[in-house]
């Protein structure tokens, strides 16, 4: 199967629907609106601001909207007509949460029928006991922004009354085309020859690619039973990061072999944010990583003066790698990043047999056919000939 | 006495670019009037040029000020009939790239030149950067031999400062990243290695939409070659050419330096000793306050540089319209 065969999908849009897309400048939103108008459907995207995604949309002719969630006047009309819409915003606090109660609030009163919001299996955190399940506790990392809203923003649709109808979905490590973080970045750290991995890369990589995240979206934004649920979602591939790193060396002529690997301890040396904040453990007590995280404090160092030449004085005079050690034997050092580092040792896979058993969720494409799409792309951008 | 220039438009192009050149070259050029359906827009460029009348409407413009020359700012779809308009009122142009939608509306502009005299000028900035200059001066000497091939890939996220979707919108861009940027690669393309043919056009927009990446295999001079651009991947920004006897390379945008090997010998890396603005951020705006300059001269039968002409301009037009006319779907 390829992947324009995709149209052809079991997930297919109804062209006799109207469907608005939050965040559609985005990886996820542009790549739903972009399968919603090969589909027939007819499709209204928001977006925040022009930029690099309003040119990924003008491919399509659609008229293009900008709005503020933050601010709900801006968000009148939005859903006139709609009959579901796809949150797949990020942003700081204000967008991602108050925003998302803004959206809900002028959802409601458009009726649209069906919301479903594009959540993160980061809500979960990075040390989860056992294989993710819907019902795992909400535990996200105090170290992180992103996570910490995405779960304050499940609260909100969790208590929401009254319509639209929602879903909730939490995918992991969406790959793919137009990936930037798990698709480009590790392509370029491979070809530049910084690309590395924690522990071998032995933790669970929890994958989804874009295409069956797409299906995912469609699938629950129709199926009844997916009325006021939650899916976490992955491809079923079981790849771990050392898999996935492999097959990107592969594809862009790498040894995967010559990757820099990294010990915690390496990294607990190296990383620039530990250099910061003080030792960092993987059990460091939750109270202690939120005091050394907390976004108050964070934003008061940024301020100090003289901080962030300090920062980038101790991060390059103490690279995790030597120069003289990587890919190519010229490794310009490395400064490994910490949430890096985390989900290169996720403990734990996700068991998303709620949404296979329930409606028959399955990804049509296998690891193989993904990577037939991500060659294309690298070749495009010049990274492989 | 200064050359008397207005401008019509007063989006990012004029905000960010023309605003600074024409700093760049006040004493020799001043700006009389500005004119946009957006008195906002205008706003930060009136403050810098005080003297400077506003018009909502370029046409009244023209007629009060009667300024030496129009720099046409505004949306593709206008470049046409404003530029026309001014030169019918005996006023002489100096237009933003690209010089018109369709190699028809090239046609009329061509005419309208014909008629009324007057000088045209595109804005074809690359081609003032000093290593541009220097590889053309190698190219035009032979010292590489004939051409035999080129690579081109070029493009990154979208970050022009748009204030409308304009750009995005087939009916008044003309087309995406090619009428955008493309543009300018294929000027210089054609300005380096002679006429350009197109063989083979993909790209990737759907219905009424404008692409945002594209593959153009074509010929230049009698050399085969690929031009890849987008909108919105960071590519790897290069030209290539390859010759008999050797290659010349060099990032899109770098203004000193390039590299170039000579029969199979070692890389030469290649810097041109120039004023320290042509490595800085600032290299468009000199390169743009320069072409003003050359503009204004001819414009008063001085001695100038070459000015991109009409005749010049509407090739990379011309390119693109073939390429739109063979189109074929991008899969990427």
């Amino acid at each position: 199967m390829t992947v324009s065969s995709l149209d052809r999908s079991y997930a297919a849009a109804r062209p006799d629907t109207k469907y608005v897309v939050l965040g559609a400048g985005g990886f996820v939103g542009g790549a739903i609106v972009e399968r919603l108008v090969r589909q027939g459907a007819q499709v209204s995207p928001i977006i925040h601001r022009i930029g690099p995604g309003s040119a990924f949309l003008a491919r399509f002719g659609l008229q293009q909207r900008i709005a503020d969630l933050g601010d709900p006047t801006t968000l009148k009309d939005v859903f006139k007509g709609a009959d579901t819409a796809f949150h797949c915003v990020t942003g700081d606090r204000t967008a991602t949460v108050q925003g998302l109660r803004n959206a809900l609030v002028a959802a409601q009163s458009a009726g649209v029928r069906r919301f479903v919001y594009l959540s993160s299996a980061a809500v979960h955190g990075f040390r989860p006991r056992s294989p993710l399940v819907e019902g795992s506790p909400l535990k996200p990392d105090s170290g992180s922004d992103y996570a910490r809203n995405k779960a304050a923003a499940e609260n909100i649709i969790r208590n929401w009354r009254g319509g639209p109808e929602s879903v909730v979905l939490r995918p992991s490590i969406i790959y793919g085309p137009r990936s930037k973080y798990w698709s480009e970045t590790p392509a370029r750290q491979i070809v530049s020859g910084t690309a590395y991995l924690v522990d071998q890369g032995r933790g669970h990589m929890n994958d989804i690619h874009i295409e069956h995240l797409l299906d995912a979206m469609l699938l629950t934004a129709h199926h009844p039973q997916a009325a006021n649920e939650v899916y976490v979602l992955q491809d079923g591939f079981g790849l771990t990061w050392r898999d996935y790193y492999g097959s990107l060396c592969e594809l862009l002529g790498a040894n995967v072999d010559a990757l820099v690997n990294l010990s915690w301890d390496e990294v607990l040396r190296s990383s620039s944010k530990v250099r910061q904040y003080g030792q960092w453990a993987k059990d460091t007590p939750g109270v202690l990583r939120s005091a050394l995280w907390h976004d108050p404090l964070k934003a008061w160092l940024k301020r100090a003066p003289g901080f962030e030449s300090f920062r980038q004085r101790m991060a390059s005079e103490n690279p995790a790698v030597p120069r003289n050690r990587g890919n190519n034997g010229h490794s310009p050092g490395i400064i490994p990043e910490l949430q890096i580092a985390l989900l290169h040792t996720f403990p734990q896979p996700i068991a998303d047999s709620k949404i296979r058993n329930e409606l028959g969720f399955a990804p049509r494409l296998s690891f193989t056919e993904t990577l037939d799409g991500l060659r294309r792309w690298y070749r495009f951008m010049g990274l492989v000939r | 006495m200064s050359f008397r220039v207005a401008i019509l438009g007063c989006g990012a192009v004029a905000n960010v670019l023309y605003c600074p050149a024409l700093k760049d070259v006040q004493g020799e050029l001043e700006l009389v009037g500005a004119a946009d359906l957006n008195g906002e827009s205008a706003q930060s460029l009136l403050r810098d040029f005080p003297q400077a009348k506003f018009f909502c409407d370029y046409r009244q413009m023209l007629v009060e000020l009667r300024p030496d020359a129009a720099i046409v700012a505004l949306p593709h779809y206008f470049h046409k009939t404003a530029s026309l308009d001014a030169m019918r009122m005996g006023i002489d142009v100096f237009c933003e790239k690209p010089m018109a939608m369709s190699s028809a509306e090239c046609d009329e502009i061509e005419r309208g030149i014909s008629e009324t005299g007057r000088v045209f000028a595109v804005n074809m900035f690359r081609r003032l950067f000093p290593s541009l200059k220097e590889i053309k001066r190698m190219i035009d000497a032979g010292a590489l031999g004939a051409a035999s091939a080129f690579e081109i890939m070029e493009g990154g996220p979208y970050a022009w400062p748009a204030r409308s979707f304009s750009f995005f919108d087939r009916k008044i861009a003309g087309g995406g990243v090619l009428m955008d940027s493309g543009v300018h690669t294929l000027d210089l393309l054609q300005w380096l290695l002679g006429e350009t043919c197109v063989v083979e056009f993909f790209d990737d927009a759907a219905a009424d939409g404008v692409e945002c990446n594209c593959v153009a295999n074509l010929t230049a001079g009698n050399a085969p070659g690929s031009l890849c651009m987008s909108r919105s991947l960071t590519m790897r920004n290069i030209y290539r050419l390859e010759f008999e006897h050797g290659w010349i390379e060099w990032e899109h945008d770098d203004a000193v330096r390039f590299r170039f090997g000579v029969d199979g010998g070692k890389v030469v890396n290649a810097e041109v000793q120039c004023d320290t603005r042509w490595s800085s951020g600032g290299r468009f705006i000199c390169a743009l306050a320069a072409q003003l300059r050359n503009f204004a001269r001819t414009c008063r039968r001085e001695p100038a540089e070459d000015i991109v002409t009409a005749a010049e301009a509407r090739k990379s037009v011309d390119t693109i319209a073939l390429c739109y006319s063979k189109r074929r779907q991008l899969v990427i």
